[in-house]
């Protein structure tokens, strides 16, 4: 169970009584922990059915009815988005469930995207995605920010890195061979810098936003890298380099369950060792693919996946121990 | 202070949208309009649903005109030919005068004016007639918007 003001406040009080503290220390305590929490079930649940909610709007938006006068459409939009804000604002404020202003910020963080979706529909604009992401991005650019809403940071990271292929497919900015090694190195820096500007969110003492910018972070990087020679188009010419890009990879996140290790960090210890677990198979099937029959490689592959699942969580177990 | 950040935000994404309407709307009601033949085909946009996705007679480019290379700058001279309106001159420049011109980008032979969606309520995208006509309000500076398509003289969809 998380301890909490609200849990934590009986004892404080007999250490007060007892003398073993005094209360300004009692204070000192109580303020380190926050006031009251929801349960992850609670908050888990309340997130998908706020989602679900999202996207109902969304569905509804698109069925574009147009027995509905435009005006009245925008105007519920606007509403919507109002009232969202306002709720998130006010249930932070007056300290209500967790759940409701994370809900309700989350609908602020996608509401924008769905105006500006709805303005393009009613005026038939064929607009560039990019334009259309960067604009979502810069109205919601200060909203996780204030709001401390962890999935209003995860709505925002995923705008972000929305815009790094629209802008390279879009400006064909080609650096690298083509395109799409262009977006896989983008990806791998932005995972980098993504995992590295995370660790500012302690000093606000926000270690789920930290614990999630270090999560998507190691996931752009390593997939970035993972995809980086996975061209469709292999020239007489060209020199592969998968070898080195999942070597990368994998010493990547050997030193995530490393550092997860070092600094008590369980999900980056989890997600390590499964991106670890990912690299071997697919080292595995990649050098084996052409040396076995299907059979055999399946066969193969179902038990190496099994050893691995269980020599990883066991390893993961006495690490988090 | 933090909630009053957070309010001034809400207040900036509301101007931000109705500005955009607005925008739109007055370029809709003001512009004058054009009519051009079009020819749809039928596909669907995630976040706004159904649209039909037009290809009109100034898409493609005359025989007589030629502009190489990939997503160029491009701007198509309009001159009417009975009740429509069909190229008259291409050029990577403006047109000089008080001609009207839709500013595009060309990449081979066809040409893109941003005019190539019409998003019609769900399932109505799937009877679709071959006589469609568009009506397009232009800006200054070429920018075009799509504002109704019709068939057989009517709004389309009924």
């Amino acid at each position: 169970m998380k301890l909490t003001q609200k849990s934590l406040k009986p004892h404080v009080n007999a250490w007060i009584e007892g003398n073993l503290i005094t209360p300004e220390q009692g204070d000192g305590i109580l303020a380190k922990y926050p006031t009251s929490s929801a349960s992850p079930v609670t908050m888990t649940f309340s997130i998908i059915g706020g989602m679900l909610c999202i996207l109902g709007v969304i569905l509804l938006v698109s069925a574009n009815w147009q027995s509905i006068p435009r005006e009245a459409k925008l105007g519920t939009l606007l509403g919507l988005l109002t009232a969202s804000t306002l709720l998130g604002t006010e249930g932070s404020r007056r300290k209500w469930n967790p759940a409701i202003p994370e809900i309700s910020y989350l609908f602020a963080a996608v509401l924008p995207l769905v105006g500006l979706a709805l303005v393009s529909q009613i005026f038939n604009l064929t607009g560039s995605g990019f334009a259309l992401i960067l604009t979502w991005f810069i109205s919601i650019l200060f909203l996780p920010f204030l709001s401390f809403s962890p999935s209003t940071f995860v709505v925002w990271m995923f705008s972000l890195s929305a815009l790094v292929p629209l802008a390279i497919t879009e400006y064909h900015w080609a650096w690298l061979t083509d395109e799409y090694q262009t977006i896989s190195i983008m990806y791998a820096l932005l995972g980098v810098v993504t995992a590295a500007a995370s660790q500012l969110w302690s000093k606000a003492g926000r270690t789920m936003q930290r614990a999630w910018g270090e999560s998507l972070g190691l996931i752009m990087t390593s997939l970035g890298l993972y995809t980086y020679d996975c061209t469709t188009y292999y020239p007489h010419s060209h020199f592969p380099i998968w070898e080195i890009a999942w070597g990368a990879v994998f010493v990547l996140n050997l030193g995530a369950v490393f550092v997860g290790y070092k600094a008590h960090r369980a999900p980056l210890v989890t997600l390590g060792f499964v991106m670890l677990g990912i690299i071997i198979l697919s080292f595995y099937c990649r050098l084996a693919g052409s040396m076995l029959s299907t059979g055999m490689l399946f066969l193969s592959a179902g038990t190496l996946l099994i050893i691995l699942i269980f020599t990883l969580h066991k390893l993961r177990k006495s690490i988090l121990q | 202070m933090k909630t009053w950040l957070l309010r001034i935000i809400l207040m900036l994404q509301i101007f931000g949208l109705v500005s955009l309407y607005a925008y739109h709307l007055s370029v809709e009601k003001t512009g004058r309009t054009y009519l051009l033949k079009a020819e749809p085909v039928d596909p669907r946009d995630l976040l706004s649903g159904d649209y039909v996705a037009l290809q009109y007679t100034i898409s493609t480019l005359p025989d007589r005109f030629d502009i190489s290379g990939f997503d160029i700058p491009t701007y198509v001279t309009l001159q009417p030919i009975g009740t429509l309106w069909e190229i008259s001159d291409v050029n990577e420049t403006p047109p000089n005068g008080d001609v009207p011109y839709l500013k595009g980008r060309a990449s081979g032979r066809q040409i893109s004016y941003g005019i190539e969606r019409y998003y019609v309520p769900e399932g109505k995208g799937k009877q679709m007639p071959r006589d469609l006509y568009a009506e397009i309000v232009i800006q200054p500076g070429g920018t075009a918007q799509l504002k109704k398509l019709y068939s057989d003289g009517k709004p389309w969809p009924r």
